[in-house]
């Protein structure tokens, strides 16, 4: 399973020309650093002529190494912008296409900062990535062409610098890792109390919670600074090698410009020009590995947004018909049959009898909870593929084809109320975008709901809450039969349209839905309220058929 | 700004010896790693010079080769004290930080909590007290310490070498400072607000198209609700486009700082040797120091490009952790006085008004349409919101006024909407902080007709589930009517508290809470015909 999602998990894309840039920025050094020891060479010797021409080569290079640094982020920075829209995209193009998916507050959070996390990765990572594998090697080769035993302090003092940074980065990763889970815990729990603090209100135990999460936040401090500290031990190796190269490069290059080592070189005794030189590449020899402890936090949360990403991309789940866009509506529809129909869930197929519905007809579909009778609505709709039989409009089959045009005509009340954000109004309109005030007052009162919005702190022009904060549960789903009136659709599919409602209104509901009837519309009732039921024409129920191989 | 230094006030107090000490250790850090490549600098020149006058034999080699390798080690030890010291002072104010958190949503009054759990105020707070490590860690610690080490090898390079050699080091890389400060200080503020306040509408309206797919398919809005997400992620990325540019332009001008220290501290050094006002090796040294200061620089890009962020959010979370309120007051229960009493209450201007009491033992339903003001009145009788029509008291009080503990000790509520916090079921019924042996707390899931899932589960030690999630609708109802009557309280309120189970279970449940408080008031909101046979009496409303 692991292997599974590394081999099809995305990699962060790479640029060419900013590489190169940034490559050639730090070998400029080399440039720099021949410059100064010529300088120092020159004036040991008393020979200190040209030295503006000199300064302003350092400063052309120094220049030119700012530059290319500002060109190749320049080039990285458009390409996470790139890189993060186009799984932005992605997602989202695939995901408005499926009926049901993962949670919508998992799938939002992916494409909302999840995907953001990609940017420092690709900004800071990746340079450093880049310099740690080209940077070292050169100097090591330039070190060892000048001095053989300064060549082998580079190689001692960064012993294997792939497996050195290897540790650092398994360590750095664990423990970021680790942390991010603690800290992760933490934040749960304060959200979990945030959610429940209405409960812990009225219980009076906001004291004794508080007091815990105390305690909690204290432990969970303690044991993330357990885990620092071995992070801090790995990077401070680091250092302390870094460190200790430059000084033992420095004692060398002294030493044998004393006189008092005779070794290291390739014959003729280390001259000042080279010990100086040498002396200034020794700290870029480190650098690289450093820029990249300090950007393994960046590394560590791409790579799990982009194991989440192969997990979402293998993650199998049904498309819709059609491409759930606005469509001409069809022809008022006068006849919906269905023949053999047979729906996949999970791993069970529901199977439906044969109907056929006119318009001015009512069909119950009954049932008890989680027999079927939402997942029909939803294959009506277009919203399902059927395994097997066929959904028949007007005598036309149900295709990707015929989908569009055929939801372009239909009412919807689902059976749980989601308001997008926006008034209420605005979600009235959903299927009618230019409806006016007038038309959307007049839906709220054939369902029934037009005081209860009108006594909203806006009236129409409310915001609602997702799940539709300040109104009952029965008076939000009655909103959503009103946005499925207004939508003006001649077919109405309606999911337990008198669930959660006092009898009283449930009364009402059940005769406004009666006169739609009669005015000439089709309906589709999911229910289990046997006065509803026995107010139709038609009546089937789902059978589970089998469990599907 | 201001909410920055409120922030890191307190994480300075939270800690101050070890930020103090931490602080320090920074600087050392960088003029040790400054002092190392300068000392290294200045003695192989000074070997370089000797080697060639013949008088390497009288050179003092140990002190100076001794001192580069105290430096080597001494950085590497201060560096791991100095991120010990102030991670450890950083995370101790964080979750001091959180606490005063939800101490200060504790006592938000009631819309303030509605709003918090509908929207995404939570995920934002979170995530903001997460951005604020870096107040201390990535912008105050370096930056000061940065300042610092710039100061401290002015003076001591002033005393080794000249004021010209000194200036020509320090000058272009403390001018490079001032303008990025100047340029994109304050306008860095503007990118990371609008770039936070995107991210949000990308996550809400992305949420909103996955949460409602199959309604936005049905009315063909789909590809409107997919433009809208885009628009606000492409508003994202040009806020991130401009915050990568200012972040770009920092270290565009820091490095030029640096390089032109480094070319100006070759050209005037050498100048001063080749006029004999200074020694070789001291020229060296200023050349290297300038290398090694540009490292104390380097924070600078990435604090500028998360100043924006943590303003941003410390500004929130000082106003959160700020907004502690008063306990309401100190209206007193007289016990002679009614428990219950609703006098003249309207949900409306225009309604009836309704005028009833309540005694010990007695129990009422309040019956109306969906709408008709029962969850209103219960929240009201709750001490939640004060009526705007009419009067409510507890004991004689208005609850709204009353002490919030006492309040709590005497009134249960049982809310429409009842959230359960992961734990055990015994932790579930002593949340408040009441003891408990496990026969009452069995008798107590007893009464609520839970024995049977009790035992099922594996008794009292058995997790309920995050968040109750492993339980129906209806049992997750049970367990929070089992938690309200834990504290025994004298007046009972629940809201729909049947919904969700059949009859018989609703009838064994109201029986059993009745049994388990037989003195105490109770009020029920409920639209059901079959709860009404339980009650003395039934209050319409409206």
């Amino acid at each position: 399973m692991t292997r599974k999602t590394k081999t099809s998990a995305a990699k962060l894309p790479r640029d060419p020309a900013a590489e190169a840039a940034l490559v050639l920025s730090s070998l400029l050094w080399l440039g720099q650093a021949a410059l100064i020891a010529s300088c120092v060479a020159g004036a040991i010797a008393g020979d200190l002529a040209g030295l503006l021409p000199l300064g302003a080569g350092l400063l052309a290079l120094g220049g030119m190494r700012a530059g290319l640094d500002f060109f190749a982020s320049g080039r990285l920075s458009a390409m996470a912008r790139r890189t993060v829209a186009a799984y932005r995209t992605e997602v989202l193009n695939t995901e408005s296409r499926r009926h049901q998916s993962q949670s919508p507050a998992v799938l939002a959070g992916l494409l909302a900062e999840k995907l953001e996390m990609l940017r420092p990765a690709i900004l800071r990572y990746g340079p450093a990535g880049l310099r740690v594998r080209t940077v070292p090697l050169v100097l090591l080769v330039v070190a060892f062409w000048q001095s053989w035993a300064a060549g082998l302090i580079l190689l001692v003092a960064g012993p294997l610098i792939p497996l050195f940074s290897a540790l650092v980065g398994m360590a750095a990763q664990q423990a970021s890792a680790r942390q991010l889970d603690q800290m992760a815990s933490l934040g749960t729990m304060l959200s979990e109390r945030v959610s429940a603090l209405l409960d812990l209100r009225v219980l009076g135990a906001q004291t004794r919670v508080l007091d815990q999460f105390r305690t909690s936040a204290d432990t969970l401090r303690k044991r993330t600074m357990e885990v620092l500290r071995i992070a801090f031990l790995t990077s401070t190796v680091l250092e302390l090698f870094s460190s200790l190269g430059v000084a033992m490069m420095a004692v060398y290059v002294g030493f044998s410009l004393l006189g008092e080592i005779g070794f290291g070189t390739w014959g003729a005794p280390l001259s000042i020009w080279s010990g100086v030189f040498l002396l200034l590449i020794a700290p870029d020899f480190f650098a690289p590995l450093r820029e990249m402890s300090a950007a393994w936090h960046d590394r560590a949360s791409a790579n799990a947004v982009l194991a989440e990403l192969a997990q979402w991309r293998e993650a199998q789940a049904d498309t819709i018909l059609g491409n759930a866009d606005a469509a001409k509506p069809a022809a008022a529809a006068s006849e919906l049959s269905l023949k053999g129909v047979r729906i996949r869930r999970g791993d069970q197929i529901i199977s439906y009898p044969d109907v056929t519905v006119a318009a001015g007809q009512a069909l119950a579909v009954s049932g008890a909870s989680g027999a079927g009778k939402s997942t029909l609505l939803a294959a009506i709709a277009g919203l399902l593929p059927v395994a097997g039989g066929q959904v028949v409009v007007n005598g036309t089959l149900l295709t990707d084809e015929t989908a569009d045009a055929w939801r372009a005509g239909l009412g919807w009340m689902p059976q749980s109320p989601h308001f997008l954000e926006g008034s209420v109004l605005a979600n009235l309109r959903l299927g009618a975008p230019d409806a006016d005030r007038s038309a959307a007052m007049r839906a709220l009162e054939d369902a029934g709901v037009a005081a209860q919005v009108v006594a909203l702190p806006k009236g129409l022009g409310t915001s609602l809450g997702t799940s539709g904060a300040g109104l009952s549960g029965g008076e939000a789903r009655r909103i959503t039969l009103a946005r499925a009136l207004l939508a003006g659709g001649k077919v109405l599919l309606v999911d337990e349209p008198t669930a959660d409602l006092d009898e009283e209104t449930a009364q009402a509901v059940r005769q406004h839905l009666q006169g739609l009837r009669a005015s000439g519309a089709m309906l589709v009732i999911a229910s289990h309220d046997p006065a509803l039921i026995a107010a139709c024409d038609l009546q089937i129920a789902p059978e589970l058929a089998e469990a599907a191989a | 700004m201001r909410a920055m230094w409120f922030i890191l006030r307190r994480t300075v107090a939270s800690a101050p010896k070890s930020i103090i000490a931490g602080a320090l250790l920074t600087v050392a850090v960088l003029l040790m790693g400054v002092a190392l490549l300068g000392v290294s600098g200045w003695f192989i020149t000074a070997a370089g010079i000797a080697g060639l006058a013949g008088s390497g034999v009288l050179f003092d080699v140990f002190r100076p080769s001794a001192g580069v390798r105290f430096l080597a080690i001494g950085r590497t030890a201060a560096r791991y004290g100095e991120r010990v010291v102030t991670h450890e002072a950083t995370l101790r104010a964080l979750a001091a930080l959180r606490v005063d958190l939800l101490a200060g949503l504790m006592t938000r009054p009631l819309r303030g909590i509605e709003r918090l759990r509908a929207g995404s105020a939570l995920n934002r707070m979170v995530a903001d007290v997460d951005a604020l490590d870096g107040v201390l860690l990535r912008l105050a610690l370096p930056l000061g310490a940065g300042v610092l080490t710039q100061l401290a090898a002015l003076w001591v390079l002033v005393w080794l070498t000249s004021w010209p050699v000194a200036l020509a080091v320090v000058a272009p890389q403390i001018a490079a400072v001032v303008v990025v400060v100047a340029m994109f200080g304050r306008a860095g503020l503007k990118p990371a607000t609008r770039a936070e306040r995107a991210l949000q509408a990308v996550r809400k309206r992305a949420y909103d198209l996955f949460a409602a797919r199959a309604d936005l398919t049905v009315y063909g809005a789909m590809g409107r609700q997919r433009d809208h997400v885009m628009s606000a992620a492409r508003r994202l990325d040009d806020a991130q486009d401009k915050q990568d540019r200012i972040e770009r332009g920092t270290r565009l001008l820091t490095s030029l700082g640096v390089q032109t220290s480094l070319a100006l501290s070759v050209y005037v050094g050498f100048t001063a040797v080749a006029e004999r006002a200074l020694s070789a090796p001291l020229a060296m040294m200023a050349v290297l120091v300038a290398l090694a200061l540009g490292e104390s620089l380097m924070p600078l890009a990435r604090a500028v490009s998360e100043l924006g962020r943590m303003a941003d959010a410390a500004r929130r979370v000082q106003r959160d952790v700020m907004a502690v309120a008063p306990d309401p007051g100190a209206a007193q229960a007289d016990l002679s006085a009614p428990m219950i009493e609703v006098r003249d209450w309207r949900l409306r201007g225009d309604d009836a008004p309704i005028s009833f009491t309540v005694g010990a033992g007695e129990t009422v339903i309040l019956s109306a349409a969906s709408g008709g003001g029962k969850t209103t009145l219960l929240g009201q009788l709750a001490g939640l919101a004060a009526p705007t029509h009419g009067a409510v008291r507890i004991y004689g009080a208005a609850p709204d006024k009353m002490p919030e503990a006492v309040l709590r000790d005497m009134l249960g509520y049982v809310p429409q909407r009842t959230v359960l916090l992961s734990g055990t079921f015994a932790e579930t019924l002593t949340l408040a902080g009441g003891e408990m042996d496990n026969a009452a707390m069995q008798s107590l899931y007893g009464s609520v007709d839970l024995s049977q899932l009790l035992v099922a589960r594996g008794g009292l030690d058995a997790p309920v589930g995050v968040a109750g999630d492993t339980l129906s609708g209806g049992q997750r109802r049970r367990v929070a009517i089992a938690r309200a009557i834990s504290c025994k309280p004298m007046i009972l309120l629940m809201d729909e508290p049947t919904e969700g189970m059949d009859q018989a279970t609703a009838k064994a449940v109201l029986e059993g809470v009745r049994k388990a408080l037989p003195e105490a008031a109770i009020v029920i909101a409920s639209h059901r015909q079959s709860d009404r046979r339980f009650a003395d009496r039934v209050i319409p409303l409206r």
